[in-house]
């Protein structure tokens, strides 16, 4: 349901409606824990990432939670403590832990200021395969360029409620201007370079579906620019019905505002509770997956329509240094 | 008699005789001559009876003037007479005049009349009017305005109230001093004309002191009218925010919230029948077409033991009878929509009929814009009333009405909401006698809603509704003077549809159809005004009522110890059709009293108790189309709600101007929240995710009203707090860790002037000038990462305020000037909505600009322009 957007028109009709950025004052908050990890089905090691809160409108990401002891444990009796890396991410080892479906499971955190936290819970829950996975090129009058949309089916089983959620990389040839003058030695102006989701939130139940296809599950726009291939992987994450509402939640704070009809926003409650405080609970969530991986290269020589804002180079220099995420030789999973 | 004997006797000079004929031997009582002689002679004579009492004289006999006999018959009393203007005899005692008789005499004939002329005019085009009926009170006399339109009365000095009537035209009242020679033209007001309802009204002239009851406003449509608070279309919700104690979230936003309750707690009433929702185009516009309704009225306190079943107000809207005499239309041109209505008599003197429609054709609006979306959606709305009355015999009188409202908003074109009201009433009301009269009432009110989804493989259709019967009796007894009873039974059905939907062929969707729930009410309650004594009054009455909520159905008993979701569930029973499931209870006492401290003043005091079993599940700031009505059932229990109010009353310069003070506190217990992050849509088990809560409210109303004069209006101050607090057993049944936190709608305060300044007999400049504080939103606390995201922690619920909002509108209204076409009345109606344009914010959010970056904070305004709009009105009488 469209809740947001009709109201975004209907203020339209009255002309009037609009939106500008609007300084406050905000109060210093509390400083709390931030805990984002998960554990999959699929070979570790797992990495846990605890940060702390910052004043809200600053662009640092907020201080890395130290020296703390986290112990991932599951309900058979396996656990395992992680070791310390850089930027407050702990890592289990290699051939540490591994998610069983049908386990559940938890981390205990001891910080370096003696605070004790636990999570609860979470069960690592099937997820089915990906039925199929394809393209559509669609004109985006709204948006400068066309591109393509990216769609997953797949069957939702009968049994149980379940809740998925998805996120993806994608990974493209592209081009930098070689620098102006001759340069025997100059390396390289065409990279394959990887992009993130920077989002994660893309979640859906399967409430009004139990048990039939889930169709044309949106999962990325892809912008055309250019008319080189484009990969894209796919990552299909099971969800218990609590790591279902935390990423719901975080999607609606994110994307339903702006409307008079939008729900006011509300703290987003994880699942790691201080032990002692309860208004010292962690944020984040600390959840257990299973994973399916699907991928979908495309050809876009082929299309017909011109390109509108086309792209064919991105800054200059060496596409190494001058982009991030690249590579020069294409990843194992690209086809020629 | 007394006091028209004492104005004639002051003012009226005396042209006496004293007769001396001997007593005839046929004597009779001189009552019963004098009541012969007024007979015989058809005239009126004025005396005192004790001044006669035990006196005779001679019986009447032969052809005697009325000179001769007078001087006959009141020979010997002691008595004297005057005759004035040939038909009015005065009798005094001798003495009384004597002394001063030769002066009087002389003064008779210089002093005695003075001559009043003029013309009846109509008001609005100024022309004549023939056989105009103009008549003396203190004479008891009257006369016709000739084939020109004019009059010419003959009075002795003194002063006078007459009254000029004509059919069709209101009764004008006039109070005339003649110590001179007058000419006074005398303007009649069209019954037609929407100066009618300036008129109307029963309530006394003084009410703001001398009603008991507090917290009661009573608007009629012209007034509502004048008052531009809203965008293009007379809106009569909105002018309801203009008074103390009533506020809304902000604009756009459907309903009202009073005195602290939310939109849900109030009562409207349609007549009679309930409304469940009051909006056209998602609050923009309310469904009140102002060609059909009356005029009404707003209890925020004090209410009527006849009212119940919400807690926080009850709003009584009254739809127009038609014309008894004349068939008349009438209509209107706005920039969104349009009205026609027709009324008039369907048996001359007996019946009316009285009918109104409004369309939209708002669409228009949507294609000025480049913007794909908005050309390939489109809004519209229509509803029609209709209104008959029926006199049978003196006795009885019959009125039926009914109303349908219709929204349609399709968006793009793929997804279409649409919501209807359909409401029906029949009241029949019978007197036995002055003191005894009873009413009887069905009412008929349903409520549909739904989306249809048509995007490609998701296609659905979705529908909800709340449908409501209800039967009515009242008998009221008025025993005295001083006492006033209302008995009465009420009996109310409900259905309702939380939610079902249907998936169309090709559609990957299943059908989810949620249980339909049935509840009835049962309600009896009495209610005695009281007049104690000249100074106390009191209004207290009870209200008993027994809700319960009915199968067939499965009901869920849940775990106390842990938060209410589906693992709790610890027990199921399933019920047959018509079985009871849960009953409440509830005795809601009601009182009101009236302190009269002099004549121009008052105190006043009420108490309420009103209990609620229906709610309206809604989890964001704005009521939306897709909110539920939900049943107390076993899982859900009654609202109760407790208001104490106290104010001090006082009337200024002959009750034009009206003052009060009023101070309020009302608890809400049993209030419903909503649990952070919770989902409305088709939930079939919506009491996991409700909470329950206490609320209260508390604050002083100031008022100063003008009602007479070129400059009329009011000007009031609120101050306000309205806060909520759910302390569960566990964190998650808990808000704001159980602390009490500012509702959605908390503005403490609150000032509003509204003024209508009559230019000229046809010209009236009308404005509104609104202050609030900002209404509370939730800001961030803190800010942190989930894997790429910026993610915004928002800790604790509305902790800070959006932007002070104030807003000055303006409308001119200029009544019609078709002299020559007596048929044909136009008037225009030019308003500019938000006068200095400010950008009024209606929240405060919280956004990233593009994928990943820090949430930034953003200021979302729904009008922040000058709006102008402009109306025409006409109406055309057969």
């Amino acid at each position: 349901m469209r809740i947001k957007t009709w109201v975004i028109l209907i203020i339209s009709i009255v002309l009037l409606k609009c939106e500008e950025p609007i300084n406050l004052n905000l109060d210093e908050g509390i400083d709390l824990l931030v805990v984002d990890g998960l554990i999959t089905d699929q070979p570790g090691p797992y990495t846990i990432k605890l940060t702390r809160t910052s004043v809200f409108g600053t662009q640092d990401q907020g201080p890395f939670e130290k020296d703390a002891i986290i112990t991932i444990l599951d309900d058979a009796g396996n656990s395992e403590i992680l070791k310390q890396g850089e930027q407050g991410e702990y890592q289990t080892d290699e051939s540490g832990i591994r998610g069983v479906i049908g386990n559940s499971y938890w981390l205990t955190i001891k910080t370096a200021d003696g605070e004790e936290y636990q999570s609860i819970p979470d069960l690592l829950k099937a997820v089915p395969k990906v039925d199929s996975i394809y393209a559509e090129f669609t004109e985006e009058p709204q948006l400068d360029f066309d591109g393509h949309r990216f769609f997953i089916d797949l069957s939702d089983p009968p049994d149980d409620k379940n809740y998925y959620r998805w996120s993806w990389e994608s990974v493209t040839p592209i081009t930098t201007l070689t620098p102006r003058g001759f340069n025997p030695l100059f390396c390289c102006n065409v990279c394959f370079k990887t992009e993130f989701d920077k989002l994660g939130f893309n979640v859906k139940s399967d409430q009004f579906i139990n048990g039939k296809r889930l169709t044309r599950q949106p999962i990325h726009f892809a912008p055309y620019r250019n008319r080189e291939d484009y990969m894209i992987r796919v990552n299909q994450y099971s969800l218990t019905a609590e790591a279902f509402e935390f990423w719901d939640n975080i999607r609606g704070q994110t994307e339903s505002v702006g409307s008079i009809f939008d729900q006011p926003p509300t703290p987003i409650v994880g699942n790691i509770k201080n032990t002692r405080d309860s208004e010292k609970n962690a944020l984040g969530y600390f959840g257990a997956s299973a994973i399916v991986k699907v991928k979908l290269q495309i050809d876009r020589g082929g299309i017909e329509e011109p390109l509108r804002n086309p792209s064919r180079t991105v800054g200059e220099g060496d596409c190494r240094t001058v982009l991030t995420n690249t590579t020069v030789a294409p990843p194992p999973d690209w086809e020629n | 008699m007394k006091t028209v004997f004492r104005v004639i006797i002051f003012y009226i000079l005396v042209h006496n005789v004293v007769a001396q004929a001997p007593i005839d031997n046929t004597a009779k009582p001189l009552d019963t001559l004098i009541q012969e002689i007024e007979s015989q002679y058809n005239i009126k004579i004025f005396y005192q009876s004790d001044w006669t009492s035990g006196k005779n004289a001679a019986a009447l006999e032969g052809n005697f003037t009325l000179k001769e006999q007078l001087d006959r018959t009141l020979n010997g009393t002691g008595l004297v007479y005057s005759i004035y203007d040939k038909n009015y005899v005065l009798i005094f005692k001798e003495s009384e005049t004597n002394e001063t008789d030769s002066q009087i005499n002389s003064e008779i004939e210089t002093q005695i009349e003075y001559t009043l002329t003029g013309k009846i005019l109509t008001e609005t085009t100024e022309e004549i009017i023939i056989n105009a009926t103009i008549y003396i009170d203190e004479l008891n006399r009257s006369i016709v305005s000739d084939t020109d339109g004019s009059y010419n009365l003959s009075l002795p000095a003194g002063q006078y109230q007459i009254a000029v009537s004509y059919i069709g035209f209101h009764t004008q009242r006039l109070n005339i001093d003649m110590s001179s020679d007058l000419v006074r033209d005398i303007y009649l007001y069209d019954k037609v004309t929407e100066l009618k309802e300036v008129v109307i009204g029963s309530n006394a002239i003084d009410e703001n002191v001398s009603n008991v009851n507090m917290g009661t406003t009573t608007l009629d449509i012209a007034s509502i009218k004048k008052i531009p608070v809203s965008v293009g279309e007379v809106d009569v919700i909105k002018t309801l925010l203009t008074l103390p104690g009533v506020q809304s979230v902000g604009e756009g936003s459907s309903g009202f919230n009073v005195r602290g309750g939310s939109i849900d707690q109030n009562l409207i009433l349609l007549d009679g029948a309930p409304i469940f929702n009051p909006s056209h185009v998602f609050g923009f516009f309310s469904i009140f077409n102002p060609d059909a309704v009356k005029d009404l009225t707003l209890y925020r306190g004090g209410i009527p033991a006849q009212f119940g079943g919400r807690l926080s107000s009850v709003l009584d809207v009254q739809l127009k009878e038609g014309d008894p005499i004349n068939h008349n239309m009438r209509g209107g041109v706005g920039i969104f929509a349009s009205r026609l209505g027709a009324d008039g008599p369907i048996k001359k003197g007996t019946g009316t009929y009285s009918f109104s429609g409004r369309a939209s054709y708002s669409d228009w609006a949507l294609n000025l814009f480049d913007d794909e979306e908005l050309n390939n959606s489109s809004a519209s709305f229509y509803d029609v009333s209709l209104k008959l009355s029926q006199l049978i015999g003196s006795k009885d009188r019959i009125t039926a009405s009914t109303y349908l409202s219709s929204d349609e908003f399709k968006f793009l074109s793929d997804t279409l909401y649409d919501w209807q009201s359909e409401v029906a009433s029949l009241n029949w009301s019978h007197s036995f006698n002055t003191r005894l009269t009873s009413n009887i009432a069905g009412t008929y009110s349903d409520y549909e809603y739904g989306v249809n989804g048509r995007s490609k493989g998701n296609e659905f259709n979705w529908d909800a509704g709340i449908n409501h019967k209800a039967l009515k009796a009242n008998l009221n007894y008025t025993l005295d003077d001083k006492n006033n009873f209302d008995f009465g039974v009420q009996s109310e059905w409900y259905r309702f549809k939380p939610g079902s939907l249907f998936p169309i062929e090709g559609s990957s969707l299943n059908p989810i159809d949620l249980e339909k729930d049935f509840s009835r009410n049962y309600a009896s309650y009495f209610n005695h005004e009281f007049k104690v004594t000249d100074k106390l009054s009191v209004i207290y009455g009870l209200r008993y009522s027994l809700f319960q909520n009915l199968g067939p159905g499965t009901v869920f008993e849940f775990d106390e110890n842990v938060p209410k979701s589906l693992e709790s569930i610890s027990d199921s029973t399933t019920f047959q059709d018509g079985e009871v499931v849960k009953s409440y209870q509830a005795l809601e006492p009601r009182v009101s009293v009236r302190f009269g401290l002099q004549s121009s003043d008052a105190i006043k005091f009420s108490y309420n108790r009103l209990t609620q079993n229906i709610h309206l599940i809604s989890n964001s700031t704005a009521s939306t189309p897709v909110d539920i009505w939900q049943t107390s059932n076993n899982n859900i229990g009654p609202q109760i709600g407790d208001l104490f109010s106290l104010g001090y009353f006082r009337n200024f310069k002959n009750n034009t101007i009206e003052t009060s003070a009023e101070i309020y506190y009302k608890s809400i217990n049993d209030l419903i929240e909503f649990r952070d992050g919770a989902t409305i849509l088709l939930n079939k088990n919506i009491e996991t995710d409700l909470l329950k809560g206490e609320g209260r409210s508390y604050g002083l109303e100031l008022l100063v009203k003008k009602k007479q004069g070129l400059l009329t209006g009011w000007l009031s101050y609120t101050y306000s707090r309205t806060e909520r607090k759910v302390s569960g057993p566990t964190p998650q049944e808990t808000i704001n860790f159980g602390q009490y936190f500012p509702a959605n709608f908390d503005k403490p305060h609150d000032i509003t002037m509204v003024g209508t300044y009559q230019l000229t007999r046809r010209v009236s400049l009308s404005t509104n000038f609104t202050y609030s504080t900002g209404r509370p939103v939730t800001f961030p606390d803190s800010q942190y990462r989930i894997g790429n995201l910026a993610v915004a922690n928002f800790r604790e619920r509305n902790q800070g305020r959006i932007p002070d909002y104030h807003r000055l509108d303006i409308a001119l209204t200029l009544e019609g000037s078709h002299r020559k076409n007596k048929k044909w009345e136009g008037s225009w109606t030019l308003s500019i909505y938000n006068l200095y344009g400010r950008d009024n914010a209606f929240s405060v959010f919280f956004r990233s600009e593009n994928s990943g970056t820090l949430p930034q904070a953003f200021k979302l305004s729904v009008i922040g322009n000058a709006f102008p709009s402009i109306t025409y009105n006409f109406k055309f009488k057969g």
